[in-house]
């Protein structure tokens, strides 16, 4: 055993998760190596050391009403949930509201087609692929795209398939700022590789806002997943464009 | 207030049976949730960011995000291994949002006040930080890996599982962040490790 696996070892063996077998080895190094040895006194120490720190360091405990206090937050989320849902059962129940409404929107729309009014903003969004719909995005992956996702909180599955890292920007509009592919969607995007990824996007992209959009292909070809990256890549152009002052 | 280990029953069938009803919208479901993990939740998050406040709001967060995320939960996914990965996700974005990955400078600097007084709870408090404060020497794979195995006890085996990763692997990231930290241990504490 060489001196460089030996300390490898020895840090192992100071937190009990080292093999018998490889302790037996270790034992037999350290008995004709003194500076291996003094490395194994010395893991000791430091084992020691931090293990008083730590034992005497611990945080406060949560306050009685915890779990009160995160119902409390849960019933706030429920209720714009519910309060969105009222604005669509506006529609639902209200065919007259509808109706009004439809009519509004078709004045607004008749007056963008004749005049020069939103013109300006529609060319921007045409002139700037990257970002998209998210309904359009859902077209362009044949609808079989599932999302968005808050990054953080999905769970991969274990999968093959198609996946667009996108950025909200307004409304339901996203920005593609990175496309991949996979076999196996769990490995690839495992913990904590694929948080440094996105930690990475995060701060190019300079928002937090990171959500990923999965189209799910099983038993599908490495060539079929890549089709289908290359023509998203193609007319969506993923990338970062840094905002003013990034 | 001093809850049950939530790692003793992760994966256990009543995880997954409490999700299950959580899912299906039974809050009750959801609060033995809250109860059984916010202990380990807010000690996971204390030993990153070393501040109590801190370590509170993550765990409100981690459960706000699962109730949140209980539409696309996947029943057969391990609870806690979701948990304890959204603790770290959050523990490490607060410290990055408050520059705290950076703080070794100040701790270094409070370490050296302590040699004057003799107070005992002092050193090993300005010790703690000492170590807390080296950890951004370390690669974001040993920093995670030595605070869950040395400051929180996980397994090799259970780190493995919230990384998704090899047992292997785990224990290579485990050795070269000890081997790390000794050296810096050793270098501010030299009287600590003398006739060793």
């Amino acid at each position: 055993m060489k001196c460089d696996e030996a300390r490898i070892k020895i840090a192992l063996y100071v937190g009990g998760e080292l093999e018998n077998d490889d302790y037996e080895e270790l034992l037999k190094h350290i008995q004709h190596c003194s500076r291996c040895a003094a490395e194994l006194d010395e893991m000791k120490s430091a084992k020691t050391i931090v293990r008083d720190a730590i034992t005497d360091d611990n945080p406060a405990d949560l306050p009685s009403d915890f779990s009160s206090q995160v119902m409390a937050d849960v019933d706030d989320i429920k209720a714009r949930v519910r309060s969105k849902d009222s604005v669509r059962r506006i529609f639902v129940f209200r065919p007259a509201a509808a109706f009004v409404f439809a009519a509004a929107a078709i004045v607004v729309l008749a007056l963008a087609l004749t005049t020069d009014i939103f013109k300006s903003e529609d060319k921007i969004a045409d002139s700037d692929p990257s970002t998209v719909e998210w309904g359009n995005l859902k077209a362009a992956f044949n609808n079989c795209l599932e999302g968005p996702y808050d990054l953080d909180s999905w769970q991969p599955p274990s999968e093959p398939g198609v996946f667009a890292v996108i950025i909200k920007e307004n409304g339901d509009r996203y920005r593609i700022v990175y496309i991949d592919e996979s076999g196996n969607l769990s490995s690839f995007m495992a913990y904590p590789w694929y948080r440094q990824r996105k930690n990475d996007m995060i701060v190019r992209a300079g928002s937090e806002d990171v959500f990923v959009a999965v189209c799910l292909m099983p038993e599908s070809s490495k060539k079929s997943r890549k089709s289908i990256e290359q023509d998203i890549k193609d007319e969506y152009k993923p990338g970062f464009k840094l905002k003013d002052g990034a | 207030m001093k809850q049950a280990n939530g790692r003793l029953k992760a994966g256990t069938s009543s995880d997954s049976k409490l999700i299950a009803r959580a899912i299906d919208g039974d809050m009750r479901s959801f609060e033995e949730i809250v109860n059984m993990y916010a202990a380990r939740i807010n000690s996971i998050a204390y030993r990153f960011t070393g501040s109590s406040e801190d370590a509170r709001d993550i765990a409100q967060e981690v459960f706000l995000r699962l109730y949140k995320a209980l539409k696309i939960f996947d029943p057969q996914f391990k609870l806690s291994t979701w948990l304890y990965r959204i603790t770290l996700n959050q523990s490490i974005d607060c410290l990055r949002k408050r520059g705290r990955w950076r703080s070794r400078e100040v701790n270094v600097n409070t370490a050296e006040v302590k040699s004057a007084g003799p107070d005992v709870e002092t050193e090993q408090k300005q010790r703690i930080d000492f170590i807390r404060g080296c950890l951004p020497d370390l690669s974001e794979h040993q920093r995670v890996v030595l605070v869950l195995r040395d400051f929180e006890g996980f397994t090799t085996d259970e780190i493995a599982e919230i990384f998704g990763s090899k047992p292997g692997t785990i224990r290579v990231h485990l050795a070269r962040a000890r081997i790390k930290i000794k050296q810096l241990l050793k270098a501010k504490y030299p009287d600590l490790f003398e006739g060793k």
